[in-house]
């Protein structure tokens, strides 16, 4: 039984040593915003006029992750199964605070059959809860909503485009 | 010395060329007044072409990379030129004399036929300055069926080059140089037999890969054979259609004793052809066979197949035979000229009229795609008349009337 | 647990860590395993930010997804967009479906072109290699799935077709359509691993999709997979294709050339030979 703890500290040392993503520990005050790059453009997300303004509960969007501890019989198949059940059963860092999405959700997946969905897929679901999306022309506007700068650096490329030819 | 005999060759050959340069007959005859303004058209469309690009002169499409120009002029036209390699089989291999009048008209046709339509061929690539890549090995595409049929016709064209030089050899006079090029006829012939067949089989074998665009009563893994066959009675069919033709328009060009024998000759190459086609027929039946075709059989596809293979190669089968059987040549040159629509329509069938014939575009050629393929048939026989009118195609080196002018006055021996 | 433990789990933990990091979209020089991309159609909701990236990455024509009614008719891939976004009106609603080159394990576009010019990469990826192009078109004969594109109205006219961005793969990055996504419906991997998503999304979720991944068997296999919920027949997808690799269809006929070559002239010799009962030899040819 000593290989779980063993784990958890590996894996905590992993996620440290990779410069990928590191698990930040959040005050309590929430930021007033955040900015994330993006293929799209940066994205500036008003944090604080959903919590403050909005009233919007922490739990909503940083959702549970203290899931209880797994009593695995077979505790070796942890290190064989690609999707990271330690990332809800096993943090021992969990103290109640939300944590940043990127510390479960990677930008980019070590593994590209990781099921804890990537950063980008996961934000877009959140807050595609309250913000309709649609389909179709209706889902390329809403683009615009969250990524104005990305928007705006390719319709110069796209003004051009429909001025050169148009698409047979 | 040697620089001598060189001086003396050109003092004799420069003025035989230049009054070979002149033209030997009316200057305004029928075919020259419709053929001159169509291949000056057809010119002017190939500048447009080259500056414009393929879609600004044909109706080739994303649907329909191949149009007009593969499907008639490559695909068919060498299937028309089968004669060379089928004739020289027959009096090269087979040593059946009966058809040696014919062999350098068949073979003149069958050179001149493949340059045309590999001409025709550069015409329709979209980068022809590239077609030297897959030759100089960048890069070799081993895989490709078109790997081997380009460098087959390639190759199949200095074959024929090498079988027709000894005309051109008496032609110039060239003793010593017709010597050598006559004992390379056999190994000429042979490698261009074989040639003839991988690539004839070849053409068919370019459509393998299309399975899913062609229609399943055209389609079959057997493609190649039937290509192959067929191309065997579209050459006999040829010459005798050619033949015809030639004889009439340039009888003057052809000896008596050629004359007579024409008639004969025809009605060996009837025979052949009466057996190819069956032996086609049979093997598109046995495909129809294993292929379950009946249940195809319905609609204009279905009425489309039967026109082409009952009306167009069992009819023009038993047509030759009978006109063989009853030395009624009227009856094999329909038929021949019956079996050319039929290869014409397969062939087309094949590559153009049902290739993807279930999208809503259906690829119809442009005035403009016409032009040009008439511009390269004209441009074509120009050539065989020239070349007719001067050197020994249709009759014996000896009696050419430039021969005075050579200033040689012993007899050659006939060849042939 | 002692220091020599502890040292043995740091380091093997840095080593996965350093692992994990270069497994990270990127190709080691001795990739053998063929990337592709997994689409499934249930995740897309028709944004078409991969029509834009792609268009963006490559130059070519970029749509405007917001305005354009593009939406309303089939299209298909054209010599200006290598990847279009198709809305499919089926039974369990609208189902949009990306279309591009499905870099297929044994390409016939490959196998036809006499240049190389279409050529399977040992990644995966099956380019088009401008230099040695010469227009004959025959990969567009040959392509099942009708995808290479030709510039008919240009005096140097060239093969358009998706690329699986080669050269950003070169450099460790992800194709853009696949990097635009909002909501993973695509997703990049050596095949191997896509196609175990697949098998698992469909074994966890066996009545939201179909249970068939098309790109499995057709064709012999391609690198782009595809999960549906409704029949593919009904998301315009070729069903009647087969499972034989294309190029293998020409294989015996090819196979036969070396055996025609070197037997036919023998065979032919000897017919001159037998023929030849008068015994006069080469006296007449020519």
């Amino acid at each position: 039984m000593k290989l779980i703890p063993a784990l958890v500290l590996s894996l905590l040392l992993a996620s440290f040593l990779s410069a990928r993503d590191s698990v930040p520990v959040i005050e309590i005050d929430p930021p007033d915003s955040v900015a994330w790059e993006t293929a799209l453009g940066e994205v500036v997300f008003p944090h604080a006029f959903h919590v403050d303004d909005l009233g919007v509960d922490c739990d909503s969007c940083h959702h549970e992750t203290t899931a209880t501890r797994l009593a695995m019989p077979h505790p070796g198949y942890f290190d064989d199964f690609w999707i990271d059940c330690a990332a809800c059963h096993g943090h021992a860092a969990s103290s109640g605070s939300p944590k940043a999405c990127s510390s479960c959700h990677p930008s980019t997946p070590g593994n590209v059959a990781d099921e804890t969905s990537s950063s980008k897929v996961v934000i877009h679901r959140s807050c595609w809860e309250c913000h309709e999306v649609g389909q179709g022309p209706d889902a390329s506007r809403s683009c615009q909503t969250c990524h104005p700068a990305g928007a705006e650096e390719i319709e110069p490329a796209i003004q051009a485009s429909h001025q050169d030819r148009s698409n047979p | 010395m040697a620089e001598g005999r060189v001086m003396a060759e050109v003092r004799r050959l420069g003025p035989f060329l230049a009054a070979e340069m002149r033209p030997k007959g009316p200057v305004l005859t029928p075919f020259n007044l419709i053929s001159i303004p169509i291949i000056l058209l057809g010119l002017g469309i190939l500048v447009v072409r080259f500056t414009k690009g393929l879609g600004s002169v044909t109706n080739l499409s994303q649907e329909s990379p191949w149009g007009l120009w593969i499907g008639f002029d490559v695909i068919t036209g060498v299937a028309f030129a089968g004669g060379a390699y089928v004739i020289t089989f027959a009096v090269y291999v087979m040593r059946l004399e009966k058809y040696k009048p014919i062999v350098r008209a068949t073979v003149l046709n069958g050179l001149l036929a493949y340059v045309f339509y590999a001409g025709a061929l550069t015409l329709d690539l979209g980068r022809p300055w590239n077609i030297i890549n897959p030759i100089i090995g960048n890069d070799f595409g081993y895989n490709s069926v078109l790997f081997l049929v380009s460098w087959h016709f390639m190759l199949y064209m200095f074959a024929e080059l090498i079988e027709f030089s000894p005309a051109v050899a008496e032609w110039l006079g060239a003793k010593r140089a017709r010597r050598i090029l006559s004992g390379m006829t056999v190994g000429a012939v042979i490698f261009g037999i074989t040639l003839s067949t991988l690539h004839q089989s070849g053409l068919g074998a370019l459509y393998l890969m299309a399975k899913p665009k062609i229609h399943p009563l055209w389609y079959t893994e057997f493609i190649p054979i039937l290509f192959l066959v067929s191309s065997i009675f579209a050459g006999l069919s040829m010459i005798i259609l050619e033949g015809t033709i030639s004889h009439r328009v340039f009888s003057a060009q052809v000896d008596e004793k050629r004359h007579a024998g024409f008639e004969d000759m025809l009605f060996g190459l009837g025979k052949g052809a009466a057996i190819a086609m069956f032996v086609y027929y049979f093997f598109h039946a046995l495909v129809f066979v294993h292929d379950h075709r009946w249940r195809l059989i319905e609609g204009f596809w279905g009425a489309w197949y039967l026109l082409e293979i009952i009306g167009l190669v069992l009819v023009p089968c038993f047509l030759f035979a009978y006109g063989v059987r009853n030395r009624r040549i009227g009856i094999v040159r329909t038929a021949a000229i019956l079996a050319l629509l039929g290869i014409l329509m397969n062939r087309l069938n094949i590559s153009v009229i049902t290739f993807n014939w279930y999208s809503p575009h259906h690829y119809y050629p442009t005035w403009q795609e016409i032009v040009v393929t008439l511009m390269v048939i004209f441009s074509e026989i120009w050539v065989f008349r020239w070349i007719v009118l001067r050197m020994p195609v249709l009759r014996a080196a000896h009696e050419l009337p430039s021969r005075g002018t050579l200033g040689t006055s012993r007899r050659e021996p006939v060849p042939g | 647990m002692n220091r020599r433990g502890f040292l043995k789990l740091s380091g093997a933990a840095g080593a996965a860590a350093a692992g994990c990091r270069r497994a990270a979209a990127e190709l080691p020089e001795s990739a053998q395993e063929f990337t592709g991309v997994l689409v499934d159609t249930t995740r897309c909701i028709g944004c078409r930010s991969c029509e834009v990236a792609c268009s963006l990455e490559h130059g070519n024509f970029v749509p405007n997804p917001e305005n354009d009614d593009a939406l309303e008719s089939v299209r298909d891939t054209s010599e200006t967009q290598w990847t279009v976004v198709n809305r499919h009106r089926t039974s369990k609603g609208d189902v949009y479906v990306k279309k591009q080159c499905m870099h297929c394990w044994q390409p016939a576009c490959a196998a036809a072109c006499l240049t190389n010019a279409m050529y399977k990469t040992r990644q995966g990826p099956v380019i088009w290699r401008s230099d040695k192009c010469m227009g004959c078109r025959f990969c567009m004969v040959s392509c099942p799935f009708d995808i290479p594109k030709f510039e008919y109205d240009s005096w140097n006219p060239r093969l358009q077709k998706c690329t699986l961005c080669f050269e950003r793969l070169q450099e460790g990055r992800k194709p853009a359509c696949v990097e635009a996504c909002p909501t993973d419906a695509l997703m990049f991997g050596p095949k191997r691993q896509l196609m175990e998503i697949a098998r698992i999304r469909i074994y966890n979720h066996p009545d939201d999709y179909v249970h068939q991944i098309y790109g499995e068997h057709e064709v012999g296999g391609t690198g782009w997979l595809y999960l549906a919920a409704v029949p593919f027949e009904e998301l315009g997808f070729r069903t009647d294709l087969g499972t034989t690799p294309y190029p293998e269809y020409t294989r015996d006929f090819l196979y036969g050339v070396p055996l025609v070559l070197f037997g036919l002239p023998a065979l032919l010799l000897g017919l001159r030979l037998m023929a030849d009962g008068t015994g006069e030899g080469e006296a007449h040819d020519g």
